[in-house]
């Protein structure tokens, strides 16, 4: 009888062996769910800043009604002026700067604007950050 | 003892199977890793990259409309590279006017490319390329009024009943009357149809004002600008490039005379070979109508007809294919060529109406306060009363200091039932308006073109209170215009219709790629 089965010995360098490739499958597979999602976080952040910029180009809001955050401001990435046109995500907030590249009359740069937008969100407990920027003609 | 090794080897074996498979596995995942983040940096580059490309090309748009604005041609030489940066991206812009700009000889506009390469580390990384347009027809617009913000509201938008469709530009701002059974119950039908832009801005979210009086209010959802206009909130931008207006007729009595009028032109009316038709004083009726396809124009002046008949379909009489025939009593005369379409007055037109065939324009000297009175439908060959025109070969624009919708009875009934339909485009140097509009019959503008007023808003109707429309009363009134562009205008106008030349400059084409 005792021939038919196996050894302590033989069990566990058989465990030991299986364990090293499954450790190093299970840490892949938990450093690459990690990276994913940071991935997937930071696509959304560049979906949000792009709609955010387009928004306030087709708005015209630097020339009409600009938005000048400080530089500590978190706002909802849907708030004011784009309730209802951004999709509401609690997980991200925005901070927008609209400035002109010139004030006087007589630069033809007083027709164009500087957006800068920042899309915030937390990862693992800290806040990340995503930077975008464009110059807007006041069409 | 063979049977019991190979099992003990079988184990081992098979953990080692697995223990292999596994590490294969979770080096895979690993080596995925790094594609899917260069995936996403590359994407960054990428919109950076447009980012900057476009920057470049409005820095360069910028740029023309201002040398523009200050009376300069902006190319001296036939191409022109501008370069700039963007944080730590640089663009170089390349600038080629078309083969007519400048001079050109199509009513001042003026077309170029633009060729932006956004660079990183001194390599190039995305193009854009785009053909701008400097300068437009005035008739591309539905709505156009030069003097918005002043005490005369712009719009009375009933749902359901009131419509304009097409581009509304003001170079004040916009002063809509919008009452709040807009935004409530069933959704019907927007009232607006097109994009309202305007030069100025109103201290308001939108930079449009509207009328706050009880029972009407402005929109503040995206579900409210959506039963306000089928753009939605992206059909309302203020603080664009104002429009710029004509301050004479002369282009108009130029291209009637064939050249610079005589000081003193004689009496009556001219048709001239090398241009259209010249009115010295007054016309007091002038009546378009189609026979055997070709554009008859019947002039009446004092005690005189004259009759013109364009033959550009079959010939009448002496007159071939590509003349005209103008008789006057019993006195025939053949002009050759069709004429360049304007028919210009220095005087006032009293009468208009009828169905115009091929290309026209009937203007009067409107600097000298001269104008023009509508007596009755303005329809075309080509298109249905009440349709929407598609074809481009029949149009008319309209030039004239005042041009109203008359109240004399015998030219329009007061108690006319029927819509009253005009195909044109009508550019007003002080105000389109309708006769009387406080105190007449009952009947719907229906308006295929557009109109454009310098000095003051087209006046329909009054309204007071939640009263829709006093004078013209309710949704059937004059008060409850409809206005449908016709879009054909944009490319191909009225001859000689006043356009912008300066400073507006829009994108009418716009590509972009990576560079490989």
């Amino acid at each position: 009888m005792s021939n038919r089965g196996f050894s302590l010995a033989e069990v566990i360098m058989a465990l030991a062996v299986a364990a090293v490739g499954l450790l190093a499958l299970a840490g892949a597979v938990a450093y690459s769910t990690r990276t994913g999602a940071q991935a997937a976080r930071q696509t959304t952040a560049l979906q949000y800043a792009k709609q955010l910029l387009q928004l306030s180009k087709l708005y015209n809001l630097p020339k009409v009604n600009p938005i000048n955050d400080a530089a500590s401001a978190r706002t909802a990435i849907d708030g004011a002026p784009f309730v209802g046109v951004m999709q509401p995500d609690a997980n991200y907030k925005r901070n927008l700067r609209m400035v002109p590249l010139a004030t006087s009359a007589t630069d033809y740069r007083s027709q164009l604007y500087r957006i800068d937008v920042s899309v915030f969100w937390f990862d693992r407990g800290r806040e990340v950050q995503l930077r975008d920027s464009a110059l807007h003609r006041a069409p | 003892m063979q049977q019991q090794r190979s099992r003990r080897g079988a184990i081992l074996l098979l953990a080692m199977f697995f223990s292999v498979v596994a590490v294969t596995g979770a080096l895979g995942l690993t080596m995925l890793l790094p594609s899917e983040s260069a995936s996403l940096r590359i994407a960054r580059t990428d919109e950076e990259g447009s980012r900057c490309a476009e920057a470049g090309i409005r820095d360069t748009l910028a740029w023309i409309s201002y040398q523009l604005q200050v009376g300069n041609e902006p190319l001296s030489t036939p191409t022109l590279t501008r370069t700039g940066t963007l944080d730590d991206w640089s663009w170089s812009v390349e600038v080629t006017p078309d083969a007519q700009t400048p001079p050109n000889p199509r009513g001042g506009i003026r077309l170029y490319k633009l060729v932006s390469t956004a660079l990183r580390d001194g390599k190039a990384r995305r193009r854009t390329t785009c053909w701008a347009q400097a300068g437009e027809s005035l008739s591309k617009y539905a709505y156009l009024n030069n003097a918005g913000g002043g005490s005369v509201w712009d719009f009375m938008l009933l749902p359901g009943v009131s419509a304009v469709e097409g581009p509304m530009h003001n170079n004040g701002f916009f002063k809509l009357v919008v009452p709040s059974s807009n935004f409530t119950g069933p959704v019907q039908t927007p009232p607006l149809n097109g994009r309202l832009t305007s030069s100025g801005a109103f201290s308001s979210a939108d930079g449009f004002e509207y009328y706050s009086g009880a029972g009407y209010s402005a929109p503040s959802t995206a579900g409210d600008y959506s039963r306000l206009n089928t753009l939605g909130r992206s059909g309302f931008q203020a603080g664009v490039d104002p429009v710029a207006f004509p301050n004479n007729a002369t282009a108009l009595a130029e291209a009637a005379w064939g050249s610079t009028p005589p000081s003193s032109p004689p009496a009556g009316v001219s048709v001239n070979p090398t241009g259209g038709i010249y009115v010295q004083g007054d016309a007091d009726e002038v009546t378009f109508s189609v026979v055997g396809g070709n554009s008859v124009i019947t002039l009446k002046q004092g005690g005189t007809t004259t009759v013109i008949t364009r033959t550009s379909d079959s010939p009448v009489g002496p007159a071939p294919i590509g003349s005209r025939l103008v008789q006057v009593g019993g006195t025939s005369t053949v002009v050759p060529g069709l004429g360049s379409g304007v028919l210009y007055a220095n005087g006032d037109i009293l009468a208009l109406k009828g169905t115009v065939r091929g290309k026209n324009t009937v203007a009067t000297n409107f600097q000298a306060g001269k104008d023009i009175e509508i007596a009755g439908n303005i329809t075309r060959a080509d298109t249905t009363p009440g349709v929407t025109p598609t074809g481009t070969e029949d149009k008319l624009g309209l030039v004239g200091s005042e041009i109203r919708i008359s109240d004399d009875p015998s030219k329009i009934p007061s108690n006319l039932s029927t819509h009253l339909y005009l195909y044109a485009s009508m550019f007003a140097d002080q105000q389109f308006l309708v006769e009387n509009y406080s105190g007449r019959g009952l009947f719907k503008t229906e308006i295929f073109g557009g109109i454009q007023d310098r000095q003051v808003a087209p006046v329909f109707g009054t309204f007071s209170g939640l009263t829709a429309v006093s004078g013209a009363t309710g949704p059937a009134g004059n008060g409850t215009p409809r206005i449908v562009a016709d879009m054909n205008m944009d490319k191909d106008p009225p001859p000689m219709f006043p356009s912008s030349e300066r400073g507006k400059v829009r994108i009418r084409f716009w590509w972009e790629e990576p560079v490989v």
